[in-house]
């Protein structure tokens, strides 16, 4: 799925919140679970939500040295972020039920 | 060492070297004209020219421990990233903070066998977007500003101080500063260095000669002025005008206070 819509910007958020909430990962961790679910997306692309949401307070960081050397950072949910995540997936949910219906439809009318 | 560093470290002496010929220039005029340049003054600029050539190659080029790490293409992209924080408004602890992430994930990607265009594809375009996840573009458009304020009073509070050094029998208060100093002065704090900072983050490293090559057209279009249009009045005030910038302690105190004022709303 390709990154460079707003729309695809705003599900990213709500399911990165979902993985760390999951696991502890770090930035390029998060890249590479995203990939494997079919995002085409890069560091380029997460590391500024993974601040966003920092900024926001639904992630908190504890920083960890690296194997190769530098300190990193991981990731965890906070209790604003699971409060969060809680009104993605209800906002989520509705969006697919409206989504749905209407696909529905269409494909009812194309048929007749 | 790459075209950035290249460029940046040439720009760095070439400023050095003209500070220092413009001192050796006055230091002679003066004493053709009488005019004695304190000893101390004249080797404490020198000294400081070439000091802030090893400030530029020691701040902006060495590189840091684990930077050495990334390979050239890594680096150079990197390189793009970390400029664009270091002249942004961001506050120190998170310029570090965020230079240390990028360079953590940047090594993870090198690590992988990714290439870099697959990591960083816009270097420029992922810088904006962190800052912008930090503040509001214009609340980082008023930051510059007052960083420019603050240049500017720097400026004219050091450019007093050092001519009054030359003559100290006389107070403080009285001294002048040239108008076409203080034109520069308003030329380098509100164009030449937002411009560079601005740039700073392109891939583009002829952007560090913006400040070599803004101040030689201020000279160059001084001399024509004075060739071409001496007998217009603005013009005359401009090459040969003199001003007191701080003409009492009061002005003195407004000038500190801003930079504290303005210092304290960074």
């Amino acid at each position: 799925m390709a990154n460079d819509t707003q729309i695809v910007k705003g599900i990213l958020e709500g399911y990165i919140l979902k993985i760390i909430s999951k696991e502890e990962l770090y930035g390029y961790k998060t890249v590479e679970r995203l990939n494997e679910i079919g995002f085409d997306v890069n560091e380029a692309t997460v590391y500024p939500i993974l601040t966003r949401l920092e900024n926001k307070g639904y992630l908190k960081v504890k920083k960890r040295p690296s194997p190769l050397g530098p300190l990193r950072k991981y990731y965890f949910v906070t209790r604003e972020g699971q409060a969060n995540l809680k009104e993605f997936q209800k906002t989520w949910q509705q969006m697919m039920k409206m989504v749905n219906e209407v696909m529905e439809v269409n494909d009812h009318d194309n048929q007749k | 060492m790459t075209t950035r560093n290249k460029v940046l470290l040439v720009s760095s002496i070439i400023l050095a070297l003209l500070v220092i010929a413009s001192i050796v220039v006055w230091k002679i005029t003066g004493q053709s004209s009488g005019e004695k340049m304190p000893v101390v003054l004249f080797v404490t600029i020198i000294v400081i020219s070439i000091l802030s050539v090893f400030v530029v190659y020691f701040s902006k080029i060495q590189k840091k421990k684990y930077e050495k790490l990334l390979n050239q293409e890594y680096y150079e992209q990197y390189e793009i990233i970390k400029d664009a924080v270091a002249n942004s408004q961001l506050s120190t602890a998170t310029k570090k903070d965020f230079s240390e992430d990028v360079l953590e994930l940047l090594l993870s990607a090198q690590e992988s066998g990714k290439p870099v265009a697959s990591v960083v594809d816009d270097p420029q375009l992922f810088s904006q977007e962190i800052m912008s996840s930090f503040a509001k573009q214009y609340r980082l458009a008023l930051l510059d500003l007052f960083d420019s304020l603050i240049a500017f009073i720097l400026m004219v509070l050091g450019a007093s101080f050092m001519l009054w050094l030359e003559q100290t029998q006389q107070s403080f208060y009285a001294t002048k500063l040239d108008v076409s100093m203080i034109a520069f002065f308003i030329l380098v704090a509100f164009l030449l260095i937002p411009v560079t900072k601005a740039g700073a983050g392109t891939r583009n490293p002829w952007i560090f000669m913006i400040p070599v090559a803004g101040s030689v057209l201020f000279v160059l279009i001084a001399e024509l002025l004075r060739a071409f249009l001496y007998d217009v009045d603005l013009v005359r005030q401009l090459l040969d005008g003199s001003e007191r910038m701080v003409p009492n302690m009061i002005t003195l105190i407004i000038y500190l206070l801003s930079v504290q004022l303005f210092l304290i709303l960074k």
